[in-house]
């Protein structure tokens, strides 16, 4: 006979403070909306295809 | 007579307190203890990728306190658990780890959109491991 153990659950949280330096946040900002827009944009070519 | 895999229906309260507070126990027996932030190339997974973004440092006695109580664990967040980030580049955060220095380490996955850059303060608010009672 087998018994598989039903495995435990996690709940993690956890909040991130903005970064010290202004110019490193514009940064972030930049590099998240052109994710945002690599996205969206590999989104419509896989439909093209 | 066949030998069959079976679902176990019923884990009474006492087993699943007896389940968390050994892991709980293997935790503190480390000399450190972390909960770590990570981005990895498949999440939940144990390589490739940034790697860590951020580690937390848990109390080093006694990381949930009081222990389980009907199969859960909590994290004791007071005082407040906060860390710097080591690495990141508004990297997202797919991954998570409990560890000590003992080898004694348990990896899930984080959905989520929030990402982590190198110098951003983190603070771990919350943290339960609940052990299923079927």
């Amino acid at each position: 006979m087998n018994v598989s153990t039903p495995a435990p659950t996690v709940e993690i949280k956890y909040t991130v403070e903005p970064h010290p330096d202004p110019v490193v946040r514009s940064l972030i900002a930049e590099i998240e909306k052109l994710r945002a827009e690599n996205a969206e944009l590999t989104a419509r070519l896989q439909e093209k295809k | 007579m066949a030998l069959t895999l079976t679902t176990i229906t019923v884990i009474d309260t006492a087993t699943r307190d007896a389940q968390a507070n050994a892991f709980a126990a293997l935790i503190d027996s480390g000399t450190t203890q972390n909960i770590r932030l990570l981005n990895r190339t498949s999440p939940g997974g144990t390589t490739g990728g940034t790697g860590v973004l951020v580690t937390f440092t848990l109390d080093g006695t006694a990381a949930f306190g009081g222990g389980s109580s009907s199969g859960v664990l909590t994290l004791d967040v007071s005082p407040a658990i906060s860390a710097t980030a080591s690495a990141g580049s508004a990297t997202a955060v797919n991954t998570w780890e409990i560890l000590d220095d003992a080898d004694i380490r348990i990896v899930g996955t984080v959905t989520g959109s929030d990402t982590i850059t190198s110098g951003q303060t983190v603070n771990l608010t919350s943290f339960t491991i609940t052990w299923p009672a079927s």
